[in-house]
């Protein structure tokens, strides 16, 4: 089962309530087994976590159409920036996680969600800790380069830095040192 | 180190990561044959594991695992893995390099059949994203802490996390892994610890 038989199969089972997001905007939603499990409908958003007790925020994911956004926890506050404008839907756990649990093939579609999501951290972990930031911005830049929902879209300094852990003036700044090297062709 | 313990090693895995993880284990045990390998202390061992190779359970000892960068030149420790728990990959096969902190013990379990019993058994798969949920929590904990953190203070939450785990002192671990787990040089590492030893960084406010 891929994700979008997932969705189909989501959307066919429960009711859900859907809400639009304007791109640039930022909605922080209730996510967990005694909360929500959200859809994206449509368009490009990505999440993103706090330091401790601070301001700064990283960012983790990306979620494109089809994707589903599901905890394990109880309930987690999740800030979602809209990239493009968006649809996302909601459908309450309680009501989808007995059914998941009940088939093997829908269980088995949670633990390889699971599965991603722990591979795709390790990586952006493993870039953070031991690429320089040049190839890390580099490497991003690439990576929405090939997501056809934001072409012609330009990404921010601000967007790059939530994914960097940096500020928007540093990523502005190698930004520049990487487009004046011919590196950088721009998204 | 012993008795100094931040909120770090609680958030290291889910209580229900951890349940889940036994129950896979008495699963494994009790289910099929596999082969225990020992792991001197200090030793490295490459293992294969993925859907067409291997799963590997830790009888004993407790080791960590590391990665590299695309170039293969530097190396960082992402996890560690204690008596009791996995080594499971849905990819087909994956190297995976880990590193024995005391003597262990693997057991090494052909993959195929525990994944055909698994596809058929929903309660098995909930505990493999359980499995999985824990392991990205983890590393999305680590993740955070190179991105928004001191050196000085992922250090000092390296250090708790390893007064928690029973048998190993963290004073006697050397700078050379404590740097594999911080993506830094050993003498960045050793300067570090002296200055920890002299003073504890405050609360991050970041």
């Amino acid at each position: 089962m891929d994700k979008t038989e997932f969705a189909a199969w989501l959307r066919k089972t429960a009711q859900g309530e859907s809400f639009r997001i304007r791109k640039d905007q930022v909605y922080v939603l209730s996510c967990g087994t005694k909360t929500y499990t959200w859809l994206i409908d449509s368009g490009v958003l990505f999440t993103s976590m706090q330091a401790e007790g601070g301001d700064n925020e990283l960012a983790n994911s990306i979620w494109l159409a089809d994707d589903m956004v599901h905890s394990l926890d109880d309930d987690i506050m999740l800030p979602f920036h809209a990239l493009s404008d968006s649809v996302i839907t909601r459908f309450s756990s309680e009501e989808v996680n007995p059914l998941i649990e009940a088939d093997a093939d829908l269980a088995w579609h949670l633990a390889e969600y699971y599965h991603t999501q722990f591979t795709r951290t390790l990586s952006n972990y493993r870039h953070a800790a031991l690429d320089a930031s040049e190839v890390r911005l580099a490497h991003l830049e690439e990576m929405f380069a090939n997501i056809p929902e934001l072409k012609g879209e330009r990404i921010s300094d601000a967007t790059l830095a939530a994914f960097m852990g940096m500020h928007r003036v540093s990523v502005s700044r190698i930004r520049k040192k990487l487009s004046d090297s011919g590196k950088n062709q721009g998204i | 180190m012993k008795d100094s313990t931040t909120s770090t090693a609680a958030r290291i895995a889910a209580p229900h990561g951890i349940a889940a993880e036994k129950e896979l284990a008495a699963w494994l045990e009790g289910n099929f044959a596999g082969n225990d390998f020992s792991l001197r202390k200090g030793r490295v061992c490459i293992v294969s594991c993925g859907v067409s190779t291997y799963t590997w359970l830790v009888k004993s000892g407790n080791l960590f695992g590391t990665m590299r960068d695309e170039r293969g030149d530097k190396e960082l420790a992402y996890s560690f893995f204690h008596a009791g728990q996995i080594l499971y990959s849905m990819q087909s096969d994956i190297s995976v390099e880990l590193h024995a902190l005391n003597d262990a013990v693997l057991v090494q379990y052909p993959t195929e059949p525990i994944h055909a019993a698994t596809r058929k058994d929903a309660h098995l798969c909930r505990l493999f994203a359980e499995h999985f949920h824990a392991r990205f929590q983890t590393t999305l904990n680590r993740y955070r802490q190179a991105a928004l953190i001191s050196s000085e203070e992922r250090l000092y939450q390296l250090e708790s996390e390893l007064s928690t785990i029973e048998k190993i002192d963290p004073d006697a671990v050397d700078d050379s892994t404590l740097g594999l787990f911080l993506g830094m040089h050993r003498v960045s590492v050793n300067k570090i610890r002296k200055k920890l030893r002299i003073a504890p960084p405050p609360p991050s406010q970041n």
